[in-house]
């Protein structure tokens, strides 16, 4: 009975309602987000020409076709991208759903928690090849006519910040392990 | 498990069922079944203590040790 009023509570937590929320949200919004950029991939072949045009309306230097092939490779980065998010989203909401049904400490949180971390690491590998090659792009466009409002500076670097969720993920995961052999324990215990 | 629980041998004893027992011991049927059936892990020395209560045995009468049955 115990039990049951901790898993009411816990499934009526301010906390976990919002969590849940949030990425059911986010779960949807990088499935359109997918949707979006990789019709504009698919769109290229189409358009390039036209696109073109415009790119030598607004730049000094007209660029080289193959610029597109870079833009896809970039849009493809950014589907993989999302992809990877979803991943990690997804298993996240299968961790806030098993907090809220009041058990946890399973070996699977633990699977998922790793599954989470190696998708951050993706992440991390996937911004940074997108960044070097979004850099190549803007050299490749040079400088915009006058009068064309154009700004962009990618930045290619390792994010300190990534490096350190890993490692919480991946800590993460072997106390979610710990933690199931505990429950498993304590479940045998009378 | 090489230990083995002699619920059934006392209840037995003390013409006493499990779910009377588990009411005696305040103790959930369902965790004393797991004892019974030599499913449990651990037992709290309270659990202990209060079956040897009510059973009025000694914790030797109600495990005992049989290495033989641990070579699965």
């Amino acid at each position: 009975m115990e039990s049951n009023m901790k898993k009411d509570s816990e499934s009526n937590d301010i906390v976990l309602k919002s969590a849940r929320s949030i990425l059911a949200f986010s779960k949807w919004v990088l499935l359109a987000g997918i949707g979006v950029v990789t019709i504009c991939l698919l769109a290229i072949p189409f358009t390039y020409q036209y696109l073109l045009a415009e790119m030598a309306k607004a730049f000094v230097s007209p660029p080289e076709p193959e610029i597109f092939g870079m833009i896809a490779l970039i849009m493809a980065l950014a589907v993989v991208l999302m992809l990877l998010t979803l991943f990690a989203v997804d298993r996240l909401r299968r961790i806030v759903r098993s907090v809220g049904e009041g058990n946890p400490f399973t070996h699977i949180n633990g699977t998922r928690l790793r599954g989470i971390g190696i998708a951050a690491v993706g992440i991390q590998i996937v911004t940074f090849c997108a960044s070097l090659l979004a850099t190549g792009v803007v050299t490749m466009l040079g400088d915009p006519k006058p009068g064309v409002d154009f700004e962009m500076s990618p930045d290619a670097s390792i994010s300190i910040s990534g490096i350190l969720l890993v490692l919480l993920l991946i800590i993460l995961a072997r106390v979610f392990d710990r933690g199931a052999e505990m429950q498993e324990e304590l479940d045998g215990t009378v | 498990m090489a230990i083995r629980v002699k619920l059934d041998d006392l209840l037995h004893d003390n013409r006493m069922t499990l779910t009377e027992l588990a009411e005696r011991v305040d103790i959930t049927l369902a965790n004393l079944s797991i004892l019974k059936t030599g499913k449990a892990k651990a037992m709290r020395f309270t659990t202990l203590e209060a079956i040897c209560r009510e059973l009025k045995c000694q914790p030797g009468d109600l495990l005992r040790y049989e290495p033989a049955e641990e070579e699965d």
